[in-house]
């Protein structure tokens, strides 16, 4: 790690050669999504040009005998002239992809350090890195060992998705019972064909009831809606009322490997129709088709939490990994905490 | 108890209250259910406690419904300069709460996390610094997320399953093999079980001052521990001995129903090539295969150590440190001692 707080105060001449790493680097690291279905979606090259803009993220490498056998995308951002590793707005997890090479798990978890501390090497000078990784990595080790931090949080995943009279029967009976009854009392029915103005309306309403701030500007989204269905990746569904009014409305991303609960909506005032619970259940009824897992990405508010884990949702632990080398970003850290504490 | 130093605690509470468990204090409730509940793990236990935190130096929060027992927590607590501190004795790898299975769905489990971990949470006294180590059982930390506590995750290695020696030997990595064999065939050592304590304290010492420290307990304290696990017969020591009767290496292990731990080791640095300490703990392992069912190693998060136990062919297991720090003061510490240090 000292190798990389040296390289912060590193001259010109190192910067330059760090842009055209980083072009060739790019190049190599498209060509690895093009052609690895293991790369989950969020890390893809396609992904992270929609989210991050082309000039937003970045990734290390780590080869073997001009193989890659380790890749870490990662998302930059100046703040105040610091520059920040951090998360692309709507990429809820990023982290280190490892090539799977078989080999016993002792030989898998030595090579899996190797490959990360390489990864590790490999990123640029920063002031402060903030990651939060995909759930299947559960080693941070070799990030320990060079000065970063880890903590859990969760998130909840509905597994076995081929089997999906087995994921409706671990529905909690209420939650069963708003799925089967909502759609014929209410007269519901699910809309796939609706536009993307639409789903923005819901979610809207959604974060206006609860008094929070969208975190990504709408452009952004119309992009990264605009990769997702050109490589197929999303699925839209809305429920109506009879009336034709928007209910509630589920916005599902994928890969090869899971189905992911990106962004939902609901108009507060159709709460009553049980229209997110229709929608959630459609959600995963269509995942079913193109994974074998569903993801709700998160929750760790407690209002929350209950709801997501009546749909029979397996609690499954995520890590964020960050480091700050800059003083300053740790003084003002270490002073709003100690602001923060009881007493 | 036949050989506590002069210096331990005075031995032994007074007689039980005779029956009522609602009655009784929390302490008293909790020493009852120590001798009943297997599943407690030996760090847990009152005697334990006793021995490494006095009579006094620990308490325990527990949650009952009627006599049964749903959850516990012990935990030290130690004042210094003026600030409450809760926090986990030396040799005591891991401390935290024991929750009782619930069995059925996991939703219902993690219902019940919520409900008991809160009541857990309720019953700390108020304190300015907590940190514990969990053990690996626990996985579920959300409870204390929702009480601002914090979280990070260590690992250790585990050797679940030693019913086949077999199957452990050829799950050694060949490094370790080969060291276990060059100190039986090579150096011709043996492991013996009947040398005194002090001769582990010796090798232990010589380990510390190796790297220029001390060990960060006193060797009362160790007798004290041994003498306690001696009385239960859940202890023993593996010394690596030449034809001339050196000592080369040492290791010392306790264990409850469920798994072994590996607490001491110490290898004089004179001998190190001899690579008792591999052999040391080999032969620990086939002692554990008859007295429990896993071998923990109380794992290390240093590098190199890291290595040397992972030859062993354990599964790389997570478990849980979880902190709080609700004074300003040292709050405000911690910022200060990150600035200067390197991260």
């Amino acid at each position: 790690m000292d190798a990389v707080i040296q390289r912060s105060n590193g001259t010109g001449g190192e910067n330059t050669q760090y842009r055209s790493d980083t072009f060739i680097n790019k190049a190599e690291y498209r060509n690895l999504c093009a052609t690895e279905p293991s790369i989950p979606v969020f890390s893809n090259a396609w992904w992270l040009d929609a989210a991050a803009g082309p000039d937003g993220w970045d990734v290390a490498l780590a080869k073997v005998n001009g193989r890659i056998v380790g890749a870490m995308p990662f998302g930059i951002a100046r703040r105040y002239g610091m520059k920040v590793i951090r998360q692309p707005p709507l990429t809820p997890v990023l982290g280190p992809w490892i090539r799977g090479d078989g080999g016993n798990p002792t030989t898998r978890l030595s090579n899996e350090q190797k490959i990360m501390q390489s990864l590790i090497e490999q990123l640029p000078p920063f002031d402060h890195f903030s990651q939060t990784w995909n759930k299947d990595l559960s080693n941070w080790l070799p990030f320990y060992w060079n000065g970063f931090s880890q903590s859990t949080e969760y998130t909840y995943v509905i597994p076995g998705l081929d089997d999906l009279d087995s994921v409706w029967s671990r529905f909690d009976p209420t939650r069963r019972k708003h799925c089967r009854t909502a759609v014929a009392r209410h007269n519901l029915r699910v809309r796939e064909d609706l536009p993307l103005d639409a789903f923005l309306a819901l979610h809207k309403m959604t974060l206006d009831s609860r008094g929070v701030a969208q975190g990504f500007t709408t452009d952004c989204l119309r992009r990264l809606d605009a990769a997702c269905v050109e490589h197929k990746r999303r699925k839209l569904h809305i429920v109506v009322d009879a009336a034709g009014r928007h209910c509630s409305a589920t916005y599902t991303v994928w890969d090869n490997n899971c189905a992911y609960a990106l962004l939902k909506g609901s108009d507060p005032d159709m709460r009553h129709t049980q229209a997110p619970s229709v929608c959630q259940w459609e959600a995963i009824k269509f995942s079913a088709t193109v994974a074998t897992k569903y993801d709700f990405l998160g929750n760790m508010n407690p209002s929350i939490e209950p709801y997501v884990r009546s749909f029979g949702t397996e609690q499954t632990p995520v890590f964020t990994i960050t480091k700050t080398p800059s003083r300053l970003l740790r003084l003002r850290r270490g002073l709003i905490s100690a602001l923060a504490s009881g007493h | 108890m036949t050989t506590i130093p002069h210096t331990a605690p005075q031995p032994r509470r007074k007689t039980p209250v005779q029956d009522a468990s609602d009655m009784a204090s929390p302490k008293e409730a909790y020493r009852r259910f120590c001798a009943q509940e297997p599943s407690l793990p030996l760090f847990s236990r009152d005697w334990w406690l006793d021995a490494a935190a006095g009579q006094d130096g620990w308490d325990v929060a527990l949650v009952r419904k009627g006599s049964e027992v749903l959850a516990a927590m012990p935990y030290v607590i130690r004042s210094r300069y003026g600030m409450k501190i809760i926090t986990q004795p030396a040799l005591t790898p891991v401390l935290g709460p024991w929750l009782r299975p619930t069995g059925g769905r996991q939703a219902a489990r993690l219902s019940n996390d919520k409900e008991v971990m809160q009541a857990l949470i309720d019953q700390l006294p108020r304190f300015d610094h907590f940190a514990q180590t969990w053990h690996p059982g626990v996985t579920n930390w959300q409870p204390f997320y929702w009480n601002r506590f914090r979280q990070t995750t260590y690992y250790t290695f585990v050797l679940s399953e030693l019913t086949d020696i077999d199957k452990l030997w050829a799950g050694l990595e060949g490094k370790t093999r080969r060291a276990i064999t060059k100190a039986r065939k090579q150096h011709q050592l043996q492991v013996r079980g009947d040398v005194p304590l002090d001769l582990l304290l010796d090798l232990n010492r010589k380990t510390f001052s190796r790297q220029g420290l001390s060990p960060p307990y006193p060797d009362d304290f160790v007798r004290r521990i041994d003498a306690a696990c001696r009385e239960r017969g859940c202890s023993r020591l593996f010394c690596a001995v030449d034809p001339a009767g050196a000592a080369h290496a040492a290791c010392y292990i306790v264990w409850d129903e469920h798994s072994a731990y590996g607490l001491i080791s110490g290898t004089d640095p004179a001998y190190r090539g001899s690579e008792a300490n591999s052999l040391c703990v080999w032969e620990s392992l086939l002692y554990a295969a008859g007295v429990t069912r896993q071998y923990n190693f109380s794992g290390s998060m240093i590098e190199p150590f890291e290595g040397y136990m992972r030859g062993f062919g354990g599964d790389h297991v997570p478990y849980f440190h979880i902190s709080k720090t609700p004074s300003r003061l040292l709050t405000l510490r911690q910022g200060v001692l990150s600035l200067t240090g390197k991260y």
